[in-house]
Parts: structure tokens; C-alpha cells; sequence
């Protein structure tokens, strides 16, 4: 076995230039201008071909890119956009591939996903959107939910209960529904984490059959796919090495010798284990990129990634709050600590924050591919 | 990067598979278990013929000269029969240390007697203030003209009962790190008395106890009073092997419990597709899975020189440990009743996570170097 990620002297070169443009690119600007820059240039999915929004890399040179935007720690705001995207690459047409992705992956607005009561990939009986066939196209009605980043939105991600008689799984369908469309109507609503919450009404909505995703019935499927992401997971990563390493710090300096032994030992065991979690997931992340690299199959390891890069967030996020106390959670300019990190910490963990599932909507992913239910593993 | 097994490696696993399944299986395994002493000479000699004792043994001094990885995997193997036997003991962690310490001509009658399965050897490391650092060492050797004299007892100690011989971590000098001497003493030397520990215990530990047990200074492994350093080495390099060791015990407890779920009915469906059921055996899975990782990393940067071996060795004890007993108790709430039936076979898994908890340093104890490492200690 070999844990060494090691580059050919070609992709090293790739990465300097990559990391030269990004610092060239992301100082002072936006989020928003900065994943409209590297839009420009493909490289929201850059191993996919032009046509479809790419930037025609290998997968090797498109990992180097990822990498470099999580060691910057830059969150791409449309990354709805790329899920999406990703979900229309895999169960679209030819046609809604090369009309829909390039559009997405360029794009400098949000088309939402859109996930009624945030748990439908746990259970698509939930979904009460209903759809029926009208002419060349459906007619959708029902109530849903979403939370987002900005008000602009193109379309709307929406499953919608269309096939009757068949078990909830098979029930469900996938349209993309443009937000201008008759019968569509936002409610906004505020949240903690500084971005829009919306209710989504949408009353006798007609939407062109050109617009559905996936045959009929294989909605769940087709959200699936939006899910088996590890971007978020890798990013997740990355601000954990951060703030482990920050911990460290603050322990050798803050704490030693200013508290007693016991409380000493109580939060330096907790710094410990968030280091042993660091190190578990780069694992996983590392044994994830060769299963896919050796050309094999993945099943459940992506979900597992994804689900405990998770559940260890919110436990760092605790230790954190152990170990610094109440200063983790102030944004004071005078006395928060590690240049406010530790607060934004604090809120970036919070369940549900993650746009590609919570943990239970990944554990039940695991679940799946391990063919708990049924004794069927399903395919990834 | 390459996280694949190699050829030869695939066919250690595959040959081991085969015997422990075809010669082996699991009823075999739990009779073995559960008779006096846990220790199947046939399999043992069959262990020999196939090279597997003398795996991670020089060529020169007998053995098939392979790498710890290959140690791993057979480990691995070894460990989803969850067929205890003397091997790590005796072909791994004693092996290692005669290889660091000895000298040239105890390497070779020791190492090629445990390669040919002649001679099982233990390892005399801790006592009743049960610990693995140097401190932890307090029973006396005293070195006088051409012999050491031992007296004391040592406990915990695996296998001793089916021993040959013992190598013995004695204090003869100082407290801490200084002072350690390595002592080779047959257990049919005049003075040693063994005696099986019993209870929840799968790797038949041992408590033996040394009166005025006397053998020549050429019993000594390595330098008197310098055999720490030698010691700590074999113990770190044993650690990640073992490790793989727990890790195959638990990826078997966890399969047993994912074909149990699949297959139990309760109202009128498979346990499997309840949340609750299934939460715990996604809990074994992520366990395994981070044991197996981080054993097979340990082991590759123990082979490699890699400066971050002590952290990845500390780190994969505690994650093997911790994760071994929690992922079977998961393995045993999808079980029920059933788990704890000896026909069933899984309590043999469970009492091995137990067993190898503390086994080469708690987690606690691994814990306190990888704070070291991270100078926050």
C-alpha cells in the first residue's frame, strides 16, 4: 500500500499555475465574482467537456483545482448549480446536457434545489407536491421549501408526486420549473446562517414535458445523484484542519498552566480526538479518491464520507466551545478569538447547513447501498 | 497512491480465507475456543508449513523475509475467523524484538525455532500495575557474574501457557527508560510457574510468576539495562498489525450483523429497514472502516520512515481500540438475544474487542504520546 499522494512534475506545475490565478483572482473579490471567474473558465466541473460546462481536464487536474479552492476555503455559492447540474448529467438528454449544464455551470445565479421538509431522501413518501400529465407537459401543485443564498432564481428544483398506484420510491418525478412560471410564488423567510429561507407556493403550475428530468418515476434516483457529492464533505475538511490546528494552539498557550490539571486534561483529550477525526476522514477521503482513480466501484463510501464529515463538524464545533468558552461565540472586534473563527465555527455547523443532505439523509444513502432495507444494494 | 492490495498479498488473504473457512470454520474455531487451552497444535503446524509464522522473519534467519504489511493482511484475515492463537505474540511482537536486540547468533536459533512453529515464544511485558510505559516495569532482575536472577511476577501475559519461551522486560537498574533488560527464559526453567487468567478473555492471558528464576547473561537480549529502546520499537511496529487484527474481528462482526438484519423479520419486514438498526450497524461500519485505514497507514509509515509514525501508529491504536468495542456493542444491539448464544459465534468477536483494548497500550495511554507528538502533553 502506498498513502502518498504523490503528483507527476506535470500536475505539480498545473497547481502552481492554479494557485498563482486564484491568488491572482480571489483577493477583494466576491464569492459571487469569483465563481463567476472560474465559471468562465469551466472549472465548476472541470473534467467535464466544454459543451457541457467543463473545461475539458483530466480528473487529476480537475482534483488539483478542488483542492486548491478548499485549502483557500472558498465556498462556491451557486454550488446548488453544480448538484444539479450533475444530477441532469447523469439522467438527462443529450439536449437538457447541453442546453442545461453549460447554462448552470456558467451561470452566475442560483438555480435552486429545492427539498420539501428537507428529508425526502430519507422518505419520498413525504413529498405531497402532486403532478399530473396535462397535454405535453405537467401541471405541479403544492407547497415546499428551500433555503438559499440570494432571491435571483431561474428555475426551481421540484419532485413531484406524479405516478399513482406504484410504491413512494417509484413515485416521484424530477422537473425543473422556471420561477417566472405562472402559479409560482415565493414567501421569504429569515434564518440564522445569513442566508434566505423561502416557502414555495405553487398553484396549478404547468411545466413543458422538455423540462422533466428523468423518465417518470425515477425522481428519487435523479435527487440522488444531487447527493452523492464529497464536496461539501471536502470542504468540511478543510475548515476542521484549520480549526484543529487553531485548537492546538489555543490549548498549548490559553489553557496550560492557566487551568487546573483536571480541566487541562478534560479539554486537551477533546482537542486529541478532533485531531483522530481529522485524520479518519482525510482517510476516507484519500481511500474514496483511489477506489475511483483504480477504476472500481463505489457503494456506500461516499455516503459514509459524507455523512461523518457530518456528524464530526458539529462535535468539533462542541469541543470548540469547550475549550474556548463563551469567546467562541462573540464576534466582538476586541475580544473574539482566532479572528472570529471560532464564532463563525459555531453557526457553519449547524445540521442542515450542508447542501448536499444531513447526515441521516446520508446515512440513509449508506443504508441503501448496503442493501439494509431489502437485501438489494443499490447501485451508486 | 495505491490502497490495493498486491498480488502476493491477495494471495495471502485468499489462501488464508480458504484454510480458515474449509479447515477452520467457525463452530471449529469456537470448540478451540472454549477448550483448556485455546491452542490447536495441527493448526499450528499448519500455520508453520505454510510459512506464516516465519512471514515477517529474515530469509537468512529461516523466515519468508516479507514485509508488515504482508503481516497485516494475514492479521486482517486471522482476525474475521477471530481465530486467536499465539502468532502475533510469538511471530510478531517477540520476533521483532529479537530482530531489534539480538544478536547475531540468538537470531538465529530464536528466530528460525519460531519460524519452523519448534518454539512459541511470549512477551513479559506487564505486571500488576498494568501499564506500557517503562515506569510500568518494576518487577526486579539482578545480573551478578554470568547470570540473571528474576523474581516477580509478570501478568497479562498472552499464550504463556503454550510458551516455549518468554522474553521478559526486567528492571535492573534506575526507573525509567534506563535500567530495562530483556531477558530470554524458558518456561521450563527451574522457577517460573504459569498459570491461565480466567474469564471474559480471548487471548488466554496469563499470569506468570519468577522465583528465583536464574539463567546465564547470554539469555540477555541486547544490552543490559538497554533494551527499552528496542523493546518500545517492536511494541510500535506490533501495534498497526494488530490493529489490522481488530479490524478484520469487527468488519466480520459487523457483516454478521448487516446478513442479520437483512434476513430477521419483525412485523412482517427485515429488522434491516428499521432506522434504528440500521444506525448501529452504520456505526460498526464507519469504526471498521477508520480501523482498517488507519492500521494499514500506520503500517505503511512505520515501513517508510515517514516522520509521522509515532502519531499514525498512537492514532491508529486508540481508533482500533475505541472503535472495536463500540462498533461491537452496535454489532450486538442489532443481535438481541441471540448475540449472546455460543453457537452464534458472535460473543467470540465481542470478548476479543475487550481483550485488545488495552492490549499494547489503552487508548488513554496512546492518547498521552500522540499529545507528545502534538506538544500539548
Amino acid at each position: 500500500m502506498d498513502f502518498d499522494v504523490k503528483n507527476s512534475i506535470k500536475i505539480e506545475n498545473f497547481r502552481k499555475s492554479v494557485k498563482v490565478w486564484i491568488a491572482e483572482n480571489v483577493h477583494g473579490s466576491s464569492p459571487y465574482l469569483f465563481a463567476s471567474l472560474l465559471a468562465q473558465k469551466g472549472w465548476l466541473m472541470p473534467s467535464w467537456e466544454w459543451r457541457h460546462g467543463g473545461a475539458n481536464l483530466t480528473l487529476e487536474h480537475a482534483d488539483v483545482i478542488k483542492n486548491e479552492l478548499d485549502e483557500i476555503g472558498f465556498i462556491n455559492p451557486h454550488e446548488n448549480n453544480v448538484r444539479i447540474a450533475s444530477a441532469i448529467y447523469e439522467w438527462g438528454t443529450d439536449l437538457q446536457r447541453e442546453q442545461i449544464c453549460p447554462e448552470l455551470l456558467r451561470s452566475s445565479k442560483d438555480i435552486y434545489r429545492w427539498i420539501f421538509e428537507g428529508e425526502i431522501v430519507a422518505d419520498p413518501s413525504i413529498v405531497d407536491i402532486q403532478g399530473r400529465k396535462d397535454g405535453d407537459g405537467y401541471i405541479l401543485s403544492g407547497r415546499g421549501f428551500f433555503i438559499a443564498s440570494s432571491d435571483s432564481v431561474k428555475f426551481i428544483w421540484v419532485l413531484a408526486v406524479t405516478e399513482v398506484n406504484t410504491p413512494s420510491h417509484r413515485s416521484l418525478t424530477a422537473f425543473l420549473v422556471p420561477s417566472n412560471s405562472e402559479g409560482v410564488n415565493f414567501e421569504s423567510l429569515e434564518s440564522i446562517v445569513g442566508v434566505t429561507s423561502k416557502n414555495i407556493f405553487l398553484n396549478d403550475v404547468y411545466v413543458m414535458d422538455s423540462l422533466r428530468i428523468g423518465q417518470p418515476g425515477d425522481g428519487w434516483a435523479v435527487l440522488q445523484v444531487a447527493f452523492e457529492t464529497e464536496h461539501e464533505a471536502d470542504r468540511l475538511l478543510v475548515r476542521r484542519k484549520m480549526m484543529v490546528s487553531k485548537l492546538i494552539d489555543y490549548v498549548k498557550t490559553k489553557v496550560k498552566d492557566k487551568k487546573s490539571t483536571f480541566v487541562y486534561k478534560q479539554i486537551r483529550r477533546k482537542v486529541i480526538d478532533s485531531y483522530i477525526d481529522n485524520k479518519v476522514l482525510g482517510l476516507l477521503k484519500i481511500r474514496n479518491k483511489w477506489i475511483r482513480t483504480a477504476g472500481k466501484s463505489i457503494t456506500y463510501e461516499s455516503a459514509q464520507y459524507a455523512a461523518m464529515a457530518r456528524e464530526k463538524h458539529n462535535k468539533l464545533a462542541d469541543t470548540v466551545l469547550d475549550a474556548i468558552g463563551p469567546f467562541s461565540l462573540i464576534t466582538d472586534s476586541k475580544w473574539a478569538l482566532m479572528d472570529g473563527e471560532a464564532e463563525k465555527f459555531q453557526r457553519e455547523t449547524l445540521p442542515g447547513m450542508g447542501p448536499d443532505g444531513d447526515l441521516y439523509t446520508q446515512e440513509h444513502l449508506m443504508g441503501n447501498r448496503l442493501g439494509l432495507k431489502n437485501n438489494i444494494r443499490e447501485r451508486s | 497512491m495505491d490502497l490495493g492490495l498486491t498480488e502476493t498479498q491477495e494471495m495471502i488473504k485468499s489462501s488464508v480465507r480458504d484454510l480458515l473457512d474449509q479447515e477452520w470454520p467457525l463452530a471449529r474455531t469456537r470448540e478451540l475456543q472454549e477448550n483448556d487451552t485455546g491452542f490447536d497444535s495441527e493448526l499450528w503446524g499448519k500455520m508453520a508449513e505454510l510459512g506464516w509464522l516465519g512471514m515477517g522473519i529474515p530469509e537468512i534467519y529461516g523466515g519468508e523475509g516479507m514485509s508488515l504489511t504482508d503481516l497485516a493482511v494475514l492479521h486482517e484475515e486471522f482476525g474475521r475467523s477471530c481465530m486467536n492463537t499465539p502468532l502475533h505474540g510469538s511471530s510478531v511482537l517477540c520476533s521483532l524484538v529479537i530482530q531489534h536486540a539480538g544478536s547475531e547468533e540468538q537470531k538465529k536459533t530464536l528466530l528460525s525455532g519460531i519460524a519452523k512453529g519448534n518454539r512459541i515464544f511470549a512477551l513479559a511485558f506487564t505486571e500488576a500495575d498494568y501499564g506500557w510505559n517503562s515506569s510500568d516495569i518494576q518487577m526486579k532482575g539482578e545480573i551478578s557474574g554470568e547470570s540473571v536472577t528474576l523474581n516477580g511476577s509478570k501478568m497479562f501475559v498472552p499464550y504463556a501457557h503454550v510458551a516455549d519461551d518468554l522474553i521478559v522486560a526486567v528492571r535492573t537498574s534506575g526507573n525509567g527508560d534506563d535500567g530495562i533488560t530483556l531477558v530470554h527464559v524458558p518456561t521450563s526453567e527451574s522457577g517460573v510457574s504459569i498459570r491461565q487468567l480466567p474469564g471474559f478473555t480471548g487471548d488466554r492471558p496469563c499470569e506468570v510468576i519468577f522465583k528465583n528464576v536464574k539463567v546465564p547473561n547470554s539469555s540477555i537480549i541486547g544490552e543490559a539495562n538497554k533494551g527499552w529502546q528496542s523493546l518500545i520499537k517492536a511494541v510500535s511496529e506490533s501495534i498497526p498489525v494488530m490493529g489490522t487484527f481488530m479490524a478484520g474481528c469487527l468488519r466480520a462482526g459487523i457483516d454478521m450483523s448487516l446478513e442479520y438484519a437483512q434476513n430477521r423479520i419483525a412485523f412482517g419486514v427485515p429488522i434491516g429497514s428499521f432506522q434504528r438498526v440500521q444506525d448501529w450497524i452504520l456505526l460498526g461500519l464507519n469504526h471498521a472502516d477508520a480501523a482498517r485505514l488507519s492500521s494499514y497507514e500506520a503500517v505503511w509509515a512505520i515501513e517508510n520512515d515517514k516522520d509521522t509514525a509515532i502519531e499514525a501508529t498512537a492514532s491508529c491504536k486508540i481508533i482500533a481500540s475505541e472503535g472495536f468495542v463500540e462498533g461491537m456493542d452496535a454489532a450486538h444491539h442489532v443481535h438481541g438475544g441471540i448475540g449472546v448464544v455460543y453457537s452464534y459465534g458472535l460473543y467470540a468477536y465481542m470478548r476479543q474487542s475487550r481483550t485488545l483494548f488495552h492490549y499494547l497500550g489503552s487508548p488513554e495511554h496512546h492518547r498521552e504520546i500522540l499529545a507528545s507528538a502534538l506538544e500539548i502533553s
